[in-house]
């Protein structure tokens, strides 16, 4: 073993030699400031003490544990797409950074994820990376950097003069081609730990997945042609499968969704039809035919329909959530027709004047049925604050929670949630990592369009920790859009009561949308849009089931839930 | 925050506000304009305080915190340090030097001394570090007067030496232990001559530190440092397999092409005829060629695969590689005190011991046994004023005493006696009273001589 001496041991001895001699108290207080700041071995996480507000689940610590202990910083995270492999990866790096065991991280991930890996790192576990988009200097230690942008020169000669403590690539089954620049340039990279991060580390071929172990532990599956004779039978079939699962476990982990969330209590979904009131019915009315000309319009010029679709929304939320927008457009839209301008006019003083809401007659209703802590969630803002207040008046204790809270102030609307209100009303934003497995009633009081969100609204509720079945109530008003959305949420892609892996992965990898279906039926365009709305459902379902399939496949092969 | 970081971060802030003379309730703006840049903002390190306004946690990793120990730590790195003697450790001495045999007959207890004793205490931070880190903080103490140096923690009560307390040089009363040398040490020592020329007994006890230290890492890591080159050499022993097996399948192909050379060459040897001749020559000028083309592309291949397998065992080096970093945390001279004095034997002024007592540690120290020379922590002093280990010593049966020399038996009695107690005959012969081994009880009624002079008999030859 190599033993130094550091050199700052003369700072120290000069003191004694001189004879500047210091209190017993700031003696003592420098050995309880050495003592703190040891580093002990990975028996506990230091990065969860760092951040008391990251709670990791079970398997997330298990993982991250195994990272460290087992395989020492160079290992495929192969958690199922939404079980938190960034989550882990980051306290991962969080962890070596505290013991000082890393200094130099360099982090690659493709370019639609950047902003979403420097908010993660940066706002949530508060490590200071650098995005490199070509004004930051190529020495600094923690940098974040797009796979495409890194792997071109001049950038790629830069990064390889580099020697990096620790790599870590999202994304990883990008590498699974041996032959591609991204391998050549990750395997070119100088790096002491490395981490990957796949949820499909194999999609059509064995050797993908052998390319990637390659990558991260050269000669762990020997040479591929060996690994051919000893392990594939054909492209997708291993042979010798307990030996290769057995090498795969030296350099790999994975958890999948089934066996980490098999605590997990059940889904109680109930839909409840609600009559909407003559004033709601006429604000509609009113609302719909005077957006569906500009609507169309915008359709033929290819016009972005993007702030219509969130009007849309709107007015299916309620009229406070649509009112002002609706004045916003009269302004904004000077040559629209009369009769339409008319019409929004009307739709305007009607929703002002609504006072009498068949929906929240219904919320208030459950609410006092329930007796119990109720967690509510709306799209929107007005909506929100509309509900609260009336909530408020009919004597509910309420507390609000939105994305634009500061962190304190979320933490407050929590634990206000927690030991005093009975009701909740939240937006989707800001609530990701919220514990509110002490809630178990949650109430849609609008539906989101897109089904992205219906998991992100379920799994602030339906989550590790939760004692009691969740009860999901979906309040519709009838004859309206809110009946399709239904269908299409509920029954056709069964995101309700079923939990699908990370829904938003899934449907944004083909970049499917349904918001424009919806409006397209809202505004009463669905003739044309029926069809294709159909089909991209389908697709969705089908996408659902093929990752469903490579799940469970990669699952045998790694021997993970069996 | 929770379990043992929480508590080791409250306990840490505690003594440092108390250090500082801050009240934790009351960190006011001046002090966090002092030590953390000007945040009026108030810390808690505790969680029920949380939802108080502008209140924040302080945890590992936390700016604050960081501030904190940095603070800290650039501070405190030399003391000069002594145990104050209490009357209440005084009181527990007198009470153990009352339980000593020695207000018995034969021995008297000279009133003892009491002394500062100095250390030198350093404290080290050892850093393992490999693949994973360990730190830890190990405090040795030299004694200047042996050179011994041992792992010692301070022990508690200790306060800051007063001003104008100047202590004596220290002695050496032994050859220095430790020979052996580390380069990486002697490095560093050689980088000490200011040290070295400025205070040369310092500097002897730093060095005897930096070697027990050196020699003990060696000791206690040993199952460390061998579990990390094991792990070492088995991935290197993967790598090597894997890259001599790539290049021995790009190779393949060359070795047949030099085996179907080789064929040729034999049948251009054996042709029959010259056209025949010529036809295997061009053939094999074919293969020549071919061959020569794998040569040129494996030798690239096999240039490039060195080259990355060199820059693989290199991230594996650095990876398992163990080393250790001593760094010295703090350094403090200690001053214990300890009470020292003789015993003595009253019947021979020569017969004597010296004890010293140890306040901080309440334990006497140096107690060696007279007779196997064994170190005894029993305190048992012989009529002769001599000291045994309790498995050493006999203890006479009439006076109660330990003794030095083996007891003899009383025939009178059958008890067991030490020189002290015989009966001494009237007769002042020596031969008689020589051989009267009887215990001063039963010497008068059955010493044939004393009975006989007792009872007016004659006393024969």
């Amino acid at each position: 073993m190599e033993i130094y001496f550091n050199e700052v041991n003369n700072r120290v001895l000069a003191k004694l030699v001189w004879q500047e001699y210091s209190s017993i108290g700031h003696y003592l207080l420098n050995q309880a400031a050495n003592k703190l700041s040891l580093q002990t071995g990975f028996d506990r996480l230091l990065a969860l003490e760092a951040l008391p507000e990251i709670v990791l689940y079970p398997h997330q610590q298990a993982t991250v544990l195994k990272v460290l202990r087992e395989l020492r910083g160079r290992a495929v995270l192969a958690d199922e797409v939404g079980l938190g492999k960034t989550i882990e990866a980051g306290i991962i790096m969080k962890e070596y950074l505290l013991r000082s065991l890393v200094k130099r991280i360099l982090l690659l991930v493709p370019a639609s994820l950047v902003t979403q890996w420097y908010e993660e790192l940066v706002n949530r576990l508060k490590i200071p990376f650098k995005v490199q988009d070509g004004s930051v200097s190529w020495q600094e230690d923690l940098l974040l950097v797009s796979i495409d942008y890194a792997k071109r020169e001049p950038q790629r000669s830069k990064l390889l003069q580099n020697r990096y403590d620790l790599v870590v690539v999202d994304e990883a089954h990008k590498l699974k081609n041996k032959s591609t620049v991204n391998w050549q340039f990750v395997n070119g990279l100088q790096k002491t730990f490395l981490l990957l991060l796949t949820a499909t580390p194999v999609q059509n071929d064995l050797r993908e997945l052998y390319n990637l172990i390659t990558l991260l532990k050269p000669g762990q599956l020997k040479t591929f042609r060996e690994f051919k004779q000893e392990f594939v039978l054909d492209k997708r079939t291993p042979k010798n499968v307990e030996k290769l699962k057995n090498l795969l476990g030296q350099v790999m982990v994975r958890s999948n969704r089934r066996e980490t969330l098999l605590k997990l209590p059940k889904r109680v979904v109930s839909t409840q039809v609600v009559q909407p009131t003559v004033g709601e019915r006429e604000f509609m009315a009113a609302a719909v035919s005077g957006l569906r000309a500009v609507y169309r319009q915008r359709n033929q010029k290819r016009q972005t329909i993007l702030p219509l679709i969130v009007m849309a929304r709107e007015v299916c939320s309620s009229p406070q959530a649509a009112v002002a927008s609706l004045e916003q457009l009269l302004v904004r839209e000077r040559d629209l027709p009369a009769a339409e301008r008319a019409a929004i006019q009307r739709a305007i003083s009607i929703g002002s004047e609504l006072n009498d809401f068949a929906k929240l007659t219904q919320l208030l209703k459950i609410a006092r049925k329930m007796g119990t802590k109720i967690l509510v969630f709306t799209e929107f803002r007005r909506t929100q604050d509309y509900l609260a207040q009336r909530l408020e008046a009919e004597g509910f204790n309420t507390t609000i929670f939105h994305g634009g809270l500061s962190l304190a102030e979320k933490d407050a609307a929590v634990a206000n949630f927690r030991q005093r209100s009975q009701i909740m009303i939240s937006t989707e934003s800001g609530g990701e990592g919220r514990n509110l497995q002490f809630c178990h009633v949650l109430v849609n009081y609008d539906l989101p369009w897109n089904p992205m969100r219906v998991e992100q609204r379920i799994g602030r509720l339906h989550r590790l920790g939760q004692q009691h079945d969740v009860q999901i109530i979906n309040l519709i008003a009838a004859n309206t859009i809110e009946e399709y959305v239904l269908q299409l949420l509920d029954e056709k892609l069964r995101l309700f009561s079923d939990v699908v892996g990370d829904v938003e992965a899934i449907i944004a990898a083909g970049g499917l949308s349904l918001e424009k279906q919806i409006a397209d039926r809202f505004f009463g365009v669905a003739d044309s849009g029926a069809k294709e709305g159909d089909d991209i459902v389908d697709q969705i379902v089908r996408r659902i089931s093929e990752y469903r399939e490579l799940q469970s496949f990669t699952d045998g092969l790694l021997g993970v839930g069996s | 925050m929770s379990g043992t970081g929480c508590s080791d971060v409250a306990r840490f802030i505690e003594l440092f506000c108390h250090y500082q003379g801050i009240e934790r309730e009351r960190i006011g703006e001046n002090v966090f304009r002092f030590w953390f840049d000007g945040e009026p903002v108030t810390y808690t390190h505790q969680p029920d305080l949380i939802g108080a306004d502008s209140a924040e946690f302080i945890t590992y990793g936390h700016p604050v915190l960081d501030r904190l120990i940095s603070s800290a730590r650039s501070q405190g790195w030399a003391a000069n340090l002594i145990y104050p003697l209490s009357a209440k450790d005084y009181a527990v001495f007198r009470e153990k030097l009352a339980r000593i045999p020695v207000k018995g007959v034969h021995l008297i207890a000279r009133q003892p001394t009491i002394i500062y004793h100095a250390k030198l205490v350093f404290l080290f931070r050892l850093s393992l570090l490999a693949d994973l880190r360990k730190d830890l903080l190990i405090s040795l103490a030299a004694d200047p007067e042996t050179d011994q140096v041992e792992i010692w923690e301070l022990p508690k009560g200790l306060c800051s030496l007063p001003e104008g307390f100047r202590p004596l040089p220290d002695r050496r009363r032994y050859p220095r232990l430790y020979k052996e040398k580390g380069s990486l040490l002697d490095t560093h020592l050689a980088n000490l001559s200011w040290f070295r020329e400025t205070d040369y007994r310092t500097f002897q006890l730093y060095r005897q530190a930096c070697l027990f230290l050196h020699r003990w890492i060696l000791e206690s890591f040993s199952a460390f440092e061998k579990e990390q080159l094991a792990r070492l050499k088995c991935e290197e022993q993967v790598l090597d397999e894997y890259y001599d097996t790539l290049l021995r399948e790009e190779m393949k192909r060359l070795y047949e092409l030099l085996h179907k050379a080789a064929v040729l060459e034999v049948r251009v040897a054996l042709a029959k005829t010259a056209q025949t001749r010529e036809l295997f020559n061009s053939r094999l000028e074919d293969y020549r060629q071919q061959i020569q083309y794998e040569k040129d592309r494996c030798s690239r291949y096999g240039q490039m695969l060195a080259r990355e397998k060199s820059k693989r065992l290199h991230e594996l080096r650095r990876k398992y590689t163990p080393q250790a970093l001593v760094t010295l945390v703090s350094a403090a001279r200690v001053y214990l005190p300890r009470a020292v004095f003789t015993v003595e034997s009253r019947l021979n002024e020569c017969e004597r011991i010296r004890l010293v007592y140890d306040f901080c540690a309440d334990a006497w120290l140096d107690l060696q046994c007279q007779r196997c020379e064994r170190p005894t922590y029993d305190l048992m002093i012989t009529s002769e004023a001599g000291l045994l280990c309790s498995r050493c010593a006999e203890v006479c049966e009439v006076c109660g005493q330990p003794t030095m020399f083996p007891a003899a038996v009383c025939p009178g009695c059958g008890q067991k006696i030490c020189q002290y107690c015989r009966y001494s005959c009237l007769l002042p012969s020596a031969t008689s009273s020589t051989d009267c081994l009887l215990c001063c009880r039963c010497g008068p009624a059955v010493c044939p001589c004393c009975v006989n002079l007792l009872s007016g008999e004659e006393i024969l030859d």
